[in-house]
């Protein structure tokens, strides 16, 4: 045995350091311009695109030519319990639901937290009211993964 | 030493290990953009262990997997130093899945970040994007791997059009529309992909050939039967993605793909009918590209009496020969197969040049005169008033002359044609830089 | 008539298709009595470290891993793909290909020559490079910088002339008259002892190693 055969990347942890992290930069816009912030801000912007689309399905695949035999590793196995976005995806709804309620569908609410996200990197301030929908989001996103 | 301190530890060996890859060359892009989203990445895990709060055993845990990937990752890099794979090939590779595989990121439309290794065996083939799922990184890897020993054999490179599907799977956008418009039509009702059910019912046909339920016999060793073969053994949802990924790949390549496949796949199981955890029969695969291509028009030969016509006609000849007769071996209906193309060119047809460019036979033709007379196959002739005349070609028809060109009279070498190929790959880069200035 | 072929005569050898410099890129290749050939995309050197000098015994056939180890570690070579440059410095000698694919017929003799502008800059075929009649593949350059400061080079670059000439009579093509190089991809050392054996273990056996 050794110690790679623990499975120990868990996506709900990073995801919940992401969202802290970027619901902290509400606050603290100048801090979301460093490079380092980039990582949780693009993070947050992919999960959001994944939730966009409904675009979860992220397995990695052995190449075209990697014919398994009988014999052969067993590859990856259909994940026990739920798969990696379930918690993820459920955070996302409910943070969706306290942000913006019925006011707006989900496309409109996520272009319009991307564009807050952006101008966060980009110009390190975001636009109000926007601002507002986006700290109720992080903030419920952040406590909804806890 | 607890653990948070040999984390700290490890994020510093990761450090050095960056730095010290820089000793070897990286391709003519060189390895800064490598360098700095490592770099980043670094400096994020460095910021989370030196964060002021208590890290709990999930964060250690996390930031040790982070660190782990991470190694592995510049490790890696050493393995793509340039004079590994065919350059050539891979400038071409990289201009069809740059705008496929472009993704809509925080700062803009962000084209991918691909670099290319060399791997052994021939199952190194393979294009994987780095997972989207949350991971302490800012830009997301594709990585290109080509098995070492087949450097130079372009004809088979194409084989890799499969690999852009997986690519191509990786990406949000372009995986929702792939879900939406060609799964949907793989999945169609009444079809035998309609669900895991259906599709383990005629598995287990028992009108299935000798060979094939000898096959799924051998499982039954492993208490694996027709109930529960999807649920215990095989990933259904993988199937569908692997022969999606087959369409993608002669969308891509054109006859090539279907070329490269069938010699491929029937090298690794001659009677296509074993089938995999991750993979369904190779048989069932090879019969649908065959009969995607027959669709796609690939197959129509040049009409008579055009020199091209007798080599063309021999090399689809010889790719029959690989399609198994029985009924068993063929999944997918004529309509399912249309729609499913249709929806995989739509996709690819938004960024241009990723779908495989009509063939023209006269152009086709000249290219395998060259082949046959021992000269790369490239866009280039003499004018009858003694001009030096150049034209583009597609690396993708240079390739398609290679495989039509082993039909010639007296074919070169299996090995000569693909170094020729190779080689014209090359030479074409240059006339399309010379072309290009005003 | 035997010499040196015009502009006119090589055009008209390029056309009937017996004589293939492809691609030719541009008009002004085509000189007066010659064909420019331009810098492909590999360059080879030697490696000082790996050897003490260049000894003939080394390249003998006797010790298989030896043999093949000497090959491999020889030369060090460089992928110079298109937009990429190359530095040659002073008192260095390079190998690369022409980007040019050449094949002569059984009637012409080829004669390569740098080009006399890089000439001036210092830059210089080591040796006058003979292309044997029948002759299929790239031309390999031997590229030496005789100058003071080093010399920047990058694929495309018209580096090399080829001057053709008729023979008297055709040369009687047999496989093993042919050259070491035929139907040359890429630029490789050649084999100093092919042939010489004889003499060289001579050598060998009085203790002259």
């Amino acid at each position: 045995m050794s110690i790679s055969s623990y499975q120990v990347h868990s996506s709900g942890a990073l995801a919940r350091r992401f969202a802290s992290l970027v619901a902290s930069y509400m606050d603290d816009p100048t801090a979301a311009k460093s490079e380092t912030a980039k990582v949780p801000l693009e993070n947050v912007y992919r999960m959001l695109e994944m939730f966009r689309y409904d675009a979860f399905a992220d397995d990695s695949r052995l190449g075209v030519l990697a014919l398994e035999t009988l014999e052969g590793d067993r590859p990856a196995s259909r994940e026990r319990g739920s798969p990696w976005h379930t918690s993820i995806a459920q955070a996302l709804d409910s943070a969706l639901m306290a942000a913006y309620g019925a006011q707006k569908s989900k496309e409109e609410a996520v272009v319009e937290l991307q564009d807050s996200l952006r101008r966060l990197a980009v110009e390190g301030a975001v636009d109000e009211p926007n601002a507002q929908h986006a700290r109720t989001f992080f903030s419920t996103l952040r406590a909804s993964l806890a | 030493m607890n653990a948070r301190d040999f984390l700290k530890q490890e994020h510093d060996n990761v450090k050095q290990l960056l730095e010290q890859s820089l000793r070897y060359e990286y391709g003519f892009e060189g390895s800064q953009e490598f360098f700095e989203e490592c770099g980043t990445r670094l400096s994020f895990i460095s910021q989370w262990l030196g964060s002021p709060d208590e890290l709990v055993a999930d964060d250690l845990a996390n930031i040790g997997y982070q660190l782990n990937e991470l190694s592995k990752l510049i490790c890696r890099i050493e393995r793509s130093s340039l004079g590994e794979y065919s350059w050539p090939f891979v400038e071409e590779l990289k201009k069809l899945a740059t705008g496929i595989c472009t993704e809509d990121g925080l700062e803009g439309q962000y084209p991918p970040k691909i670099y290319v290794l060399a791997g052994g065996g021939l199952d190194a083939y393979r294009i994987y994007p780095e997972m989207r799922r949350p991971m302490a990184s800012r830009r997301r890897l594709l990585t290109i791997v080509f098995p070492k020993t087949l450097k130079h054999f372009v004809l088979l490179h194409p084989i890799l059009g499969h690999e852009i599907g997986h690519a191509l799977w990786g990406c949000t956008k372009q995986q929702a529309h792939l879900v939406g418009k060609v799964l949907s039509v793989l999945k169609r009702l009444g079809g035998k992909f309609e669900s895991e059910d259906v599709t383990a019912v005629h598995l287990f046909d028992s009108q299935a050939p000798h060979d094939a339920q000898a096959a799924l016999a051998a499982l039954a060793n492993l208490r694996v039967d027709e109930a529960n073969f999807f649920g215990q053994w095989a990933r259904w949802e993988f199937w569908l993605d692997e022969i999606l990924c087959d369409l993608v790949g002669l969308a891509t390549f054109g006859p090539s793909f279907a070329a490269a496949q069938c010699g491929l796949l029937s090298t690794l199981d001659p009677a296509g009918v074993t089938t995999g955890r991750m993979h369904p029969p190779v048989g069932w695969r090879i019969n649908l590209v065959l009969r995607a291509a027959e669709l796609l028009n690939l197959s129509e030969p040049p009409p008579d009496p055009h020199p091209l016509r007798q080599s063309f006609l021999a090399f689809w000849d010889e790719l029959q020969r690989f399609r198994r007769p029985e009924p068993w071996f063929n999944v997918f209906d004529d309509n399912q197969i249309v729609d499913a193309l249709d929806g995989i060119f739509q996709l690819l047809n938004q960024y241009p040049p990723s779908g495989y460019p009509k063939t023209d036979f006269d152009a086709l033709g000249e290219l395998v005169q060259q082949l046959a007379n021992g000269v790369p196959p490239i866009g280039f002739h003499m004018s009858e008033g003694g001009a030096p005349v150049c034209s583009r070609v597609d690396f993708r028809h240079i390739v398609y002359a290679g495989w039509i060109s082993r039909h010639s009279l007296q074919p070169h070498s299996f090995d000569i044609t693909n170094r020729l190929c190779e080689h014209a790959i090359m030479q074409q880069i240059a006339i399309d830089t010379a072309m290009s200035q005003p | 008539m035997t010499g040196a072929l015009s502009r006119g005569s090589i055009i008209e050898r390029l056309l009937s298709g017996d004589l293939v410099v492809s691609p030719i890129l541009s008009e002004v290749q085509l000189g007066a009595s010659s064909v420019d050939l331009r810098m492909g995309t590999v360059a080879l050197m030697a490696r000082a470290g790996s050897q003490s000098h260049v000894d003939p015994a080394a390249y003998l056939s006797g010790n298989a891993h030896q043999a093949a180890q000497t090959r491999q570690q020889k030369h060090e070579r460089f992928e110079v793909p298109f937009g990429a440059t190359f530095l040659l410095h002073p008192g260095s000698l390079v190998l690369v290909p022409t980007l040019e694919w050449v094949r002569l017929p059984k009637n012409l003799q080829g004669v390569v020559t740098a080009r006399s502008s890089w000439a001036r800059e210092g830059l210089n075929i080591a040796t006058a490079t003979l292309i044997n009649p029948g002759y299929q593949g790239i031309i390999t350059l031997e590229l030496a910088n005789f100058g003071e400061i080093p010399i920047r080079l990058c694929p495309g670059l018209r580096i090399a002339q080829l001057a053709l000439y008729t023979l008297a009579t055709s040369a009687t093509f047999d496989a093993t008259l042919a050259g070491q190089f035929d139907m040359s991809f890429s630029p490789r050392a050649g084999n100093i002892a092919d042939e010489d054996e004889v003499f060289i273990k001579r050598t060998l056996r009085a203790g002259r190693s």
